[in-house]
């Protein structure tokens, strides 16, 4: 026999190993993949199986034989049931931070006195469940060792309990950070519970039969035995239980706390659906053979006994009564931690003022302990004054007739949207005040807590002496179902009823927009700071921007109205659903007068039909078609186009809009036109103001400077509604089409140019011809310096015509008009004319310009474009170089392509100039001395000619231009490139 | 392109066809059969366990 104090030890030796597997999981001492696996989460869901299951199952099943299987395959039943029950209820309990099921009633049925009728009942109705809890550890502790008092031993379990739930199951006050120790604790002595049992009855099977085999034997020689256990099967209480259990399995406080408050997730609950049903099969292997061995070892003991008097004397005794503990705690921790949350959202706060509360998050985590340690004292209480026949599986079954009644309320809350306030306060209340006749005012009477007139069973045909769940759960669940449904469909919902059910059971709805009466992030915590505090109003607020990715600048009206329902979710897992929406209402109103901006009505239309496609038939499936179309021509146009509202708010801002101005449209939907940031909007803006509907106006951003062509829409004819009338704004991008257009004008200046050139070479030209002449004819009369002196005029004359012949066929090239005209010609030949050309200009003349392209090179184009690009690159060299300075032309073929260079030591060029050279228009050059299109248009002419133009150059290090060409390219392939890069875009 | 079924299809209905078939094990008339005093003291166990074992294939496959 056990002395008391080491029951005492083993007991607090226990609590205490509990403390530090919940303090090792809150430090991560436990590795998170073992805290948050599915299995943990499914073993935690077996806080179900209580010191009934660890006792009173044996008890039970000497009285109901296999009736008490009853109670753990309901529960199966409701597992298999998870993705049609259990996931919906998690969806909800998560998305509008519910944190129990009076919370969740409260929600649906938008109403303080479900709230209340639910807590209260539950409290009623799971105080003689925590009592069994603590009587079932006192009696094992009366059975194992001495018989101390009773108070002191449910004393000091219920201050170590009460210890436990205020350190790991009270530290956060909001159910987004899950109690990581309670998880692991709870799951833990679900595995000390089921290894305590099934021990104890392994070793009362060897020690009373032998083995397996000697039970086997035993059963054979008492068939009935079998018999017994069988036939209450047949003829009691199965199917009433099986629903009872059914309910209990997830509607228990501890268990809706569990399965959902404490939830780890829906892939979680998936396992737990097999998982869980799993465990409870393993606990109850080892009811039967504890029966028939306490039949044998302890006829004249309580069967609810039998676990522990088989265990008493063996090796497993304190083993056993470890498992009591923690069947026993468990329960009592994590109903008491329900319990209090109920209590707290729908009992305490609705009367306080909680903006002077000090500091609310302290306050609200405070006022939970204190109700914890109460109601864990209540049921001790409670235990004290029970009548002490009263045996746990009847105290337990209780409890389970209170749950199945707000069955029909939770499944009213996922299938049927037509449930009512009135309907569900109707049901439940018949229910309660049957459950309250049949069964616990009796029980009170009994207890003789209350006078024997009280004990009003008989009038629902319960004799004494019988089974009375199956007629108290009939006329109960009944009588609730009929007033529910009956008084449902004779009453109507509230417009919040309506919205609570459509949430509650996912049907399409939409979100009507409305004008919040706050106009930034800053005003919501102005407005909430005499309602919460500053400090809590200040915190719900940045939780509430950080849930949403939203910046505290945020003015659009759409974006507020999301922040608005996000804080309300939010405050709801605070203080209750209720409470939330009033705060909220009271504090961030929402003005009925103003209509929402047409974007966010064009928003929520647009999300409506999108919602409802599937349903559209016909014209109006036809017409969404179309519109759908003409939104993505609209989205898809080339052209910038932005759309304003009434009241100037951006109803659409297109791809190309978005690309020219670097604001996304989703930035830019919804907020006014004056609140977007950006030269673009600058400019838009400013535009609205003038009257002329088009305006030209040139821009830098993104380092680029950009031609745009504006247009605005007149206004709407007076016809349409002044709700739907707003400028919408056209953006063209001129950028491209401009330098083209300056090349046009260029190539015809030089065309201009190429004509006054021939009339210019002709003019000199024919005089030219006559000193030829004269010179020639002067040199065959003349003889010595005379004669040497003729021949120098006659080679001037011919420098002269050879000058008027370049610059003449140059100027030719620069017409777009001409087709260019294929031919190979010699490279050498070509850089020689070029240089020619360039150096008749003063500044060039300072330069010496060594020719040194290989004789014989030989390049395939038109060699008057090409030449061109040569004068450009040789004049550019030129200007860069320093008086005196050098420029060297060289080429050489390699392979497929003969590679010309042009180099200078002159200044180079740094990297932001040789990023933007090629560009037209730009320039480094003073104004009037370039156009900028020079290295442009060479670019274009060598890639006409398939080739390929690179600057390697250095700051102070000169400049090499390479342009690499097609040495062997067919005139032919090469007029192809040519007509391609010329063609009109099509 | 083949058409997925939709939630209610593809998770919802399997679920209640494991869930009627559990009832019809246990809930119902058929329950006298496997209740009537013959057989093993296990056999409800193992009727249990196959109903889990059903229930979790199913939940597997629609996962």
């Amino acid at each position: 026999m056990l002395q008391l104090g080491q029951l005492f030890a083993v007991a607090v030796g226990y609590l205490l190993l509990l403390f530090l597997v919940a303090y090792a999981a809150e430090r991560r001492w436990v590795p998170a993949g073992l805290v948050r696996h599915p299995l943990t989460y499914a073993l935690s869901l077996g806080v179900y199986a209580t010191s009934w299951s660890y006792s009173g199952s044996v008890g039970y099943a000497r009285a109901q034989g296999f009736n008490f299987l009853a109670i753990y395959v309901g529960v199966t039943l409701s597992c298999l049931l998870v993705p049609v029950v259990w996931q919906p209820v998690l969806r909800l309990t998560r998305e509008h931070q519910l944190t129990s099921l009076a919370d969740l009633f409260a929600f649906r049925f938008q109403s303080h006195g479900a709230g209340v009728l639910v807590t209260l009942f539950m409290l009623a109705g799971n105080v003689p469940y925590l009592a069994l809890q603590i009587r079932a550890v006192t009696q094992g502790v009366r059975l194992l060792g001495h018989a101390p008092p009773a108070s002191m031993v449910g004393l000091v379990f219920c201050a170590l309990v009460a210890l436990f739930a205020l350190l790991f199951g009270a530290r956060h006050v909001t159910p987004r950070e899950r109690h990581a120790g309670l998880g692991l604790a709870i799951a833990f002595e679900s595995v000390v519970k089921l290894g305590a049992l099934l021990a104890v009855a392994a070793v009362a099977v060897t020690h009373v039969f032998g083995g397996a085999g000697g039970l086997g034997r035993w059963l054979a020689a008492h068939p009935e035995a079998l018999e017994e256990v069988y036939r209450p099967v047949r003829e009691g209480p199965w199917a009433t239980l099986l629903l009872l259990s059914f309910a209990a399995g997830f509607l228990l406080p501890r268990q809706f706390h569990m399965a959902f408050t404490e939830a780890l997730g829906s892939r979680a609950l998936g396992v737990a659906a097999w998982a869980f049903p799993a465990f409870l099969l393993l606990l109850n292997l080892a009811v039967l053979p504890l029966l028939w061995a306490g039949q044998v070892a302890l006829p004249g003991v309580h069967p609810d006994n039998y676990v522990l008097g088989l265990a008493h004397g063996t090796g497993v005794s304190a083993l056993a009564f470890v498992g009591a503990v923690s069947a026993a705690s468990a329960m009592v921790i994590v109903d008491t931690l329900a319990l209090a949350a109920m209590c707290l959202n729908h009992l305490f706060l609705p009367r306080r003022n909680l903006a002077g509360a000090g500091d609310l998050y302290r306050g609200l985590l405070w006022a939970r302990r204190v109700l914890i340690v109460v109601i864990i004292f209540f049921g001790y209480g409670f235990s004290r004054l029970l009548d002490v026949r009263a045996g746990l599986v009847e105290l337990g079954l209780i409890s389970f007739v209170a749950v199945v009644q707000v069955l029909p309320g939770l499944l009213a809350v996922l299938f049927w949207r037509g449930a009512t306030r009135l309907g569900f306060l109707s049901g439940l209340s018949a229910g309660i005040a049957v459950w309250a006749a049949t069964l616990f005012l009796p029980l009170l009477a009994r207890a003789h807590l209350l006078p024997a007139g009280f004990d009003l069973a008989h009038f629902f045909g319960i004799v004494p002496g019988t089974e009375p769940w199956s007629i108290a759960t009939f006329w109960s669940l009944g009588l609730n179902v009929l007033l529910f449904g009956g008084v449902s469909l004779l009453t109507q919902q509230s417009p919040r009823e309506e919205e609570a059910a459509g949430l509650c059971t996912r049907a399409p709805r939409l979100v009507e927009p409305m004008v919040v009466e706050a106009g930034s992030p800053r005003d919501f915590q102005a407005k909430l700071a005499p309602l919460l505090g500053l400090d809590a109003a200040t915190t719900e607020v940045d939780l509430a921007l950080a849930d949403l990715n939203m910046l505290v600048d945020e003015r659009r009206p759409a974006q507020l109205q999301k922040l608005r329902e996000r804080l309300q979710r939010n405050l709801s897992g605070l203080v209750g659903p209720l409470r939330a929406r009033w705060l909220v209402d009271r504090g961030i109103r929402v003005d009925p007068r103003r209509q929402p901006a047409l974007s966010e009505r064009l928003r929520s239309l647009e999300e409506q039909l999108r919602m409802s496609r599937a349903q559209l038939h016909g014209a109006p499936a036809e017409l969404e078609a179309f519109r759908r179309y003409l939104r993505r021509v609209l989205e898809d146009l080339p052209l910038g186009v932005c759309a304003l509202g009434p009241d100037r708010d951006v109803v659409i801002w297109n791809r190309a809009l978005e690309t020219l101005s670097g604001v996304h449209a989703s930035d830019a939907v919804g907020a006014r036109l004056d609140q977007l940031e950006g030269p673009l909007a600058l400019t838009l803006r400013n535009f609205l103001q003038q009257e002329s509907p088009h305006a030209e106006v040139c821009l830098t951003f993104n380092g680029r400077e950009r031609v745009l062509s504006l247009g605005k829409s007149q206004e709407p004819a007076s016809s349409a509604p002044a709700d739907l009338r707003g400028p919408v704004l056209l953006v063209e991008d001129l950028t491209e089409r401009k330098a083209l257009a300056a090349q046009v004008a260029h190539q015809d200046r030089l065309a201009s140019v190429g004509r006054l050139a021939a009339g210019v070479a002709h003019e000199i030209g024919n005089p030219l011809t006559g000193i030829a002449c004269l010179a020639q004819n002067l040199q065959k009369e003349s003889s010595g310096e005379q004669r040497d002196r003729l021949a120098l005029i006659l080679r001037e004359t011919q420098r002269i015509d050879t000058i008027v012949r370049v610059l003449l066929g140059f100027s030719h090239a620069g017409t777009i008009h001409a087709v260019p005209r294929f031919e190979r010609f010699e490279a050498r030949e070509a850089f020689g004319e070029a240089i020619t050309l360039v150096q008749l200009s003063r500044q060039a003349k300072r330069v010496v310009c060594h020719n040194r392209v290989a004789s014989g090179l030989l390049l395939d184009g038109d060699r008057q474009r090409l030449l061109q690009v040569f004068v450009n690159l040789i004049s550019n060299a030129c200007d860069a170089s320093p008086a005196g300075g050098d420029v060297v032309v060289e080429g050489e073929a390699l392979g497929d392509v003969v590679r010309l260079r042009v180099t200078d030591r002159g200044t180079g060029i740094d990297d932001a100039v040789r990023e933007r050279m090629f560009e037209p228009f730009f320039t480094t050059k003073p104004p009037g001395q370039g156009t900028g299109l020079g290295l442009p248009l060479a670019q274009s002419i060598v890639r006409e000619h398939l080739g390929t133009l690179e600057v390697e150059s250095s700051p102070g290090k000169g400049t090499t231009v390479v342009v690499e060409l097609p040495s062997r390219g067919e005139p032919e392939r090469l007029a192809g490139g040519a007509a391609q890069l010329q063609a009109p875009a099509k | 392109m083949p058409h997925r079924p939709d939630h209610r299809t593809r998770v919802v209905e399997p679920a209640l066809w494991v869930f009627g078939l559990a009832l019809l094990v246990f809930a119902s008339r058929s329950r006298l059969m496997w209740a009537d005093g013959q057989h093993s003291w296990l056999w409800p166990f193992g009727l249990w366990a196959a109903v889990i074992l059903v229930g979790a294939v199913v939940n597997r496959r629609t996962d």
